[in-house]
């Protein structure tokens, strides 16, 4: 019973962070600079599909996995539309474009043969994972080469950009995790997943801040024109 | 089995808290590194940028002095000296015309001041009789004019700067003498030279109208100050000091400081 609660109570709040995301993206979307609506279309995208699932969940009893199939390779292409206006480094750009290709390739070819045979439905997740992870260390690796005027703590692609890592590597060694103990210990493994709701609840927070310090920039920058 | 998902959530969120702060920490303290050797590298950079310009500069203006006074010397003298030979004639075809004796008379002043003028900007000049004799001469030059009352006083026994220097700090003292000449409204000038343990100082003292030393640096924008500041980074290239104190009504004081332990060419400079 507690074990319920717990993973409904770590949904619920994760859920809620998601909206207050999006309703942050919304209030704050004048203010948010072109290559970063892309995040905010990952927001409203993922309210929508996570708000689909919930129902699904509580209606049916089970998880809306083709949404989910069609969620990943959406999520997989914003993230690197927005990496791609981000890199200063044209290597780093043509890599994007390489890795988030091979990506798509690999989901659609992964889910057209798990319709004839029988995988595991977390190589999917664990690939997208890997290649948005990637994203993030190539472009936190710019930050320390090309933004050293930036002042971090209101750097909001810096915060993006680490809610991301922090959310997609955590996903990666977690799901790896899992499905190891899963091996040993089912109950085990499914008690741990709820770890996901955490990571969730930490990536859209920043995300949040980063949508609030750029209001405030753009505010800040022009009230001083204001002034002027 | 419910307790141990709340432990195991407890403890996962400690651990990815942590490692997230771990990180942030650790990304903060290394960009905060990297961005203040960044700072120290575009300082530096602006450091030498700012020399070089300056350098140049100073090697555009003493080529084209060097130019004008050959033009000067070579060119104008030849014409006058020409003229003068003229004007001899005449005067030996009809001699005891007042107009033509005073006219080469004045011409003889023109030729005068024109050789005087055209060996200040030559820095060849400058470095053949050396610094002291050069501001000396450039004081008497001034004298002549009429312009503003002069007095030199040598403390030093031997001056040795390098030859380099020595032209930049004396075009250093031919702009703030122009300063003087422009801007104080001075009836009397009076420089003198002395050293210190680690510095020669060039002090410029006139009687002037003087100004709000501050003032001038901070107020209405481009242009004022500019030549001051440009004194400044001039004395600054060789290493040295321009110290500038001025009252409004009591004159101002200009003291150049320029450093003894530079590199030093032994063939500069006899004393004054």
């Amino acid at each position: 019973m507690l074990s319920h609660i717990t993973e409904v109570k770590f949904a619920l709040i994760y859920q809620l962070v998601l909206y207050g995301s999006m309703v942050a993206g919304i209030l704050f979307r004048k203010s948010i600079f072109p290559s970063s609506r892309y995040i905010f279309y990952l927001i409203l995208i993922t309210s929508v599909v996570e708000t689909i699932g919930l129902f699904s969940l509580k209606l049916y009893d089970k998880p809306a996995s083709v949404i989910y199939d069609f969620f990943q390779p959406i999520e997989l292409i914003l993230i690197g539309l927005y990496f791609l206006g981000k890199y200063q480094e044209q290597v780093n750009k043509v890599l994007s474009k390489v890795l988030v290709g091979i990506g798509i390739l690999f989901l659609i070819a992964y889910h057209i043969i798990r319709e004839f045979y029988e995988l595991k439905a977390y190589y999917d997740f664990l690939i997208v994972a890997f290649i948005v992870s990637i994203l993030s260390i190539l472009f936190l690796i710019e930050v320390l080469r090309y933004h050293l005027d930036k002042e971090l703590l209101k750097y909001e692609v810096f915060w993006i950009s680490t809610g991301i890592l922090v959310f997609h590597a955590g996903s990666f060694v977690l799901m790896g995790t899992v499905v190891y103990v899963y091996l040993l210990n089912p109950k085990l493994a499914s008690q741990l997943y709820s770890i996901n709701h955490l990571l969730n609840i930490i990536y859209y927070s920043l995300i949040t801040y980063a949508f609030y310090i750029q209001w405030k920039s753009t505010k800040s920058s022009s009230s001083s024109l204001e002034g002027h | 089995m419910e307790v141990n998902e709340v432990v195991i959530v407890i403890i996962g969120g400690t651990l990815i808290m942590l490692i997230l702060m771990i990180f942030i920490i650790s990304f903060f303290f290394i960009h905060s590194r990297r961005q203040q050797a960044h700072k120290l590298e575009k300082a530096a950079m602006e450091a030498t940028f700012n020399e070089e310009i300056l350098t140049a500069k100073n090697e555009v203006q003493e080529n084209t002095m060097k130019h004008i006074a050959r033009e000067l010397h070579d060119n104008i003298g030849q014409l006058l000296s020409l003229v003068k030979i003229q004007l001899n004639n005449i005067d030996e075809e009809n001699p005891g015309l007042k107009r033509v004796t005073d006219s080469r008379e004045y011409l003889n002043k023109a030729l005068t001041d024109l050789r005087s003028l055209s060996k200040t900007l030559n820095s060849e000049n400058i470095l053949q009789a050396g610094l002291v004799k050069a501001i000396a001469f450039e004081l008497e030059r001034l004298e002549k004019t009429g312009f503003v009352e002069t007095s030199f006083e040598n403390q030093c026994s031997l001056v040795n700067i390098e030859p380099k220097i020595s032209i930049i700090v004396f075009r250093i003292f031919q702009e703030m003498v122009q300063n003087v000449i422009k801007h104080a409204n001075a009836k009397k000038l009076s420089v003198s030279l002395y050293q210190n343990t680690e510095v020669y100082t060039l002090e410029l003292t006139d009687d002037g109208q003087g100004f709000e030393v501050e003032k001038k640096f901070r107020s209405n924008g481009f242009q004022s100050g500019s030549g001051l500041a440009n004194l400044k980074n001039r004395a600054e290239l060789i290493n040295g000091k321009l110290d500038i104190a001025s009252t409004p009504g009591q004159g101002t004081t200009l003291k150049l400081s320029i450093p003894i332990n530079r590199p030093i060419n032994h063939d500069e400079s006899s004393p004054g």
